[in-house]
């Protein structure tokens, strides 16, 4: 650098030969910042791709060499896809049955309710409007942690400890508020002036919300579809605290059940089973992230 | 085709006044202009016709049929958005397809008349395209279709030009004005380019704050404002405005105007203002109106050039007298410079007064 300022001072402003110098330069500087960003990100994502990939690893070996080491290649750590680990166990299925109800469950509920609010809240003036708009993200921003005991106790009055409807219940009011406020400002970027064009048109009030405003918002209702579905199957807190029965049991009380009951943890069982419980979500991830990223980015411009 | 009649419309958003008791006949067939400046009330206005805000007060007729509380849906009316309010995820095809799918229109038949008049403002090629990948004046197109492609009773236009090149706003007012002639619809034309509501327009409402102000031919918009506001609004250059006090001189009557411009008063507005008793006035005279001679005239005021200006086909001249200002429009060939003395000639009949406390025109002979 030092040098190449000596090389420059002599020479005149504008002149082609310093433009070109100067132009070295910026690549040079432009080069050395891409360097640095990927090492800064290759650093930052280690300890996750290192974390997922001993998963995957110690999930298909038969024990761990200094208690760490994925040692022999074995697929019995599977076996509780076709067996019962130890009766202690629920069925597996059944169990991966109430985890998927729990999070189409939310999807659906989400879609149902937070939408048609939104719509409402966004284009309807109420008494008590900014009110409302004011409650919801107050309530969301409680910690769901501060609320357990109380909704303990609400979920026995109620007789919905141990079922997955009570934990559902809880998880979707704890849940819309976001929605709607999320759906609330995909709506409010929508123009009257588009939703008036389509009643002078001869449309009616509904079919306007079905034909034009809905198809706007599409990418919304996909993101809050997809977010609401990650988020009921990787549901845990309320899991644990409010249902014991094992019939009743999700995916996340499942492998919590394997770190917590063995004396010594069977690292390959729960590698295994927490796979079989990433899976899906990465999946289903995978297959819809085109309309995650379509909402970060650019808004309602699907 | 319907004729529209506003009965003392008032619109209200909360305290503010939109529209203040409005009436007006607009007649079959026509083509009727809503001028004015921004924020006046024009686009209430369309939208109370079109059924989607209800007026606070008052009545709206169609053909003698009080349409008040009826849906839009149920009026036939084609809308323009200033806006254009195109639906952004149908194309162009969808878009102005829609009010006919709503209709129940068979499909062969919707292809039909979708491509006729995409053909007719020059769109026909963009049709599979979404709104986002047209130009803005193209997008102003496809709305104009929209609203015309159902054959509307009647047609409301918010400035429906506005966004168009030079070239293709004159083609497209023309193409509007063909069409609406053709199918005889009652238009309404909203626009605060004073050019378009003369060009187009059978008959022109000027609008402020909420109000008419004056509900005339085009011709006589120019030729007899009603206020001084109508004065000043129309025409360009603007007309020449000053405060004017009746006096006599020597016997004779003159305006005087500030304290270095005399203007000696014709005949017979000295003889309409007679029977009047307040001395004080504007004075307003359009600048094609002033006529430039090299001789002195008995109504012609001397004048030393202070500036010309060349606008195209003609020169404004510009002359001072103290704080006011004489502007003059002269054809462009007319030799006059800086400096040069001339006399200047207001044509007795195109002299406008208005009272200085109401603002309103005094009404002169003839
Ligand atoms: N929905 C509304 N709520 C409150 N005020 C409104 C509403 N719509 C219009 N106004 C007010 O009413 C007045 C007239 O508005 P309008 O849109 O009719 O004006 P305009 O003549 O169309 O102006 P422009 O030429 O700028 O479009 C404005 O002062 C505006 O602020
Ligand atoms: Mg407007």
């Amino acid at each position: 650098m030092a040098q190449l300022k000596q090389e420059i001072a002599h020479l005149p402003r504008f002149s082609p030969e310093r433009l070109r110098i100067e132009a070295r330069k910026e690549q040079r500087k432009a080069r050395l910042l891409t360097l640095f960003i990927y090492t800064f990100l290759i650093v930052a994502s280690l300890p996750i791709i290192l974390g997922y990939g001993w998963l995957v690893l110690n999930s298909f070996s038969e024990t761990l060499a200094y208690g760490v080491l994925p040692k022999g290649w074995t697929i019995k750590n599977f076996r509780f896809l076709w067996e019962l680990p130890s009766r202690y166990y629920p069925d597996l299925w059944r169990t991966t049955w109430n985890t998927l109800l729990l999070a189409v469950g939310m999807t659906i509920i989400m879609i149902l309710v937070a939408t048609p609010t939104a719509y409402v809240i966004s284009r309807m003036k109420f008494p008590g409007r900014n009110m409302m708009l004011a409650m919801t993200l107050i309530l969301h921003s409680f910690p769901g942690v501060t609320l357990l005991i109380s909704l303990y106790y609400v979920l026995r009055s109620l007789g919905l400890l141990n079922s997955i409807v009570g934990v559902f219940l809880v998880k979707a009011g704890l849940m819309l508020p976001l929605g709607i406020w999320i759906m609330k400002g995909f709506f409010d970027n929508i123009s009257w002036d588009v939703e008036m064009s389509g009643l002078v048109d001869g449309a009616t009030r509904m079919q306007t919300l079905y034909k034009i405003i809905l198809p706007q918002v599409k990418p919304g209702i996909a993101a809050m579809a997809i977010f609401s579905f990650i988020n009921g199957w990787s549901e845990y807190i309320y899991v644990i605290t409010f249902i014991q029965k094992k019939e009743s049991w999700t995916l996340s009380s499942y492998v919590n059940s394997i770190i917590g009951d063995f004396q010594f943890i069977d690292y390959g069982l729960l590698s295994a089973t927490a796979l079989f419980y990433i899976l899906p979500v990465l999946l289903f991830f995978i297959f819809t992230q085109k309309y995650l990223m379509t909402v970060t980015v650019g808004g309602t411009k699907g | 085709m319907a004729a529209v009649v506003l009965k003392n419309i008032t619109k209200a958003f909360g305290s503010v006044v939109a529209v203040d008791n409005i009436s007006l006949e607009i007649p079959d067939g026509q083509v009727t202009a809503l001028l004015g400046p921004s924020g006046c009330g024009k686009t209430t206005t369309l939208l109370m016709l079109a059924g989607i805000y209800q007026p606070t007060r008052g009545e709206i007729f169609f053909d003698e049929v009080m349409v008040n509380g009826i849906p839009p849906k149920l009026r036939n009316v084609g809308l323009v958005f200033q806006s254009y309010a195109l639906y952004p995820h149908m194309t162009v095809f969808e878009n102005i397809a829609f009010p006919l799918k709503l209709k129940k229109v068979p499909k062969d038949e919707i292809r039909q008349r979708v491509q006729d008049i995409a053909k007719v403002v020059q769109i026909d090629d963009l049709l599979q395209r979404k709104p986002a990948q047209i130009s803005g004046g193209q997008q102003q197109r496809v709305a104009l279709c929209r609203a015309l492609v159902k054959n509307p009773d009647l047609l409301l236009l918010d400035e429906p030009l506005s966004n168009l090149d030079a070239r293709l706003r004159i083609e497209t007012r023309a193409e509007i004005k063909r069409i609406q002639q053709e199918l005889g619809i009652t238009t309404i034309l909203v626009t605060h380019d004073q050019v378009e509501a003369v060009t187009m327009a059978d008959q022109v409402a000027v609008m402020r704050n909420g109000v008419i102000q004056q509900y005339s031919s085009p011709e006589d918009l120019l030729l007899k404002p009603a206020n001084m506001f109508v004065a000043s609004f129309m025409g360009d250059p603007p007309m020449n405005l000053m405060e004017a006090e009746l006096s006599s001189e020597n016997g004779k009557s003159v305006f005087r105007c500030g304290s270095e411009l005399k203007i000696p008063v014709p005949d017979a507005i000295a003889a309409a203002l007679q029977s009047r008793r307040d001395r004080e006035f504007i004075l307003g005279v359009r600048p094609e109106n002033l006529e430039l001679l090299d001789e002195p005239h008995e109504l012609a005021v001397p004048g030393t050039v202070f500036m010309v200006e060349l606008l195209g086909r003609d020169k404004l001249v510009d002359f001072r007298f103290g704080e006011v200002a004489l502007r003059a429009l002269v054809p462009a060939d007319v030799a006059v410079s800086q400096g040069e003395k001339k006399w200047i000639r207001p044509q007795a009949h195109r002299i406008h007064l208005f009272g200085k406390a109401d603002r309103q025109a005094v009404p002169l002979a003839g």
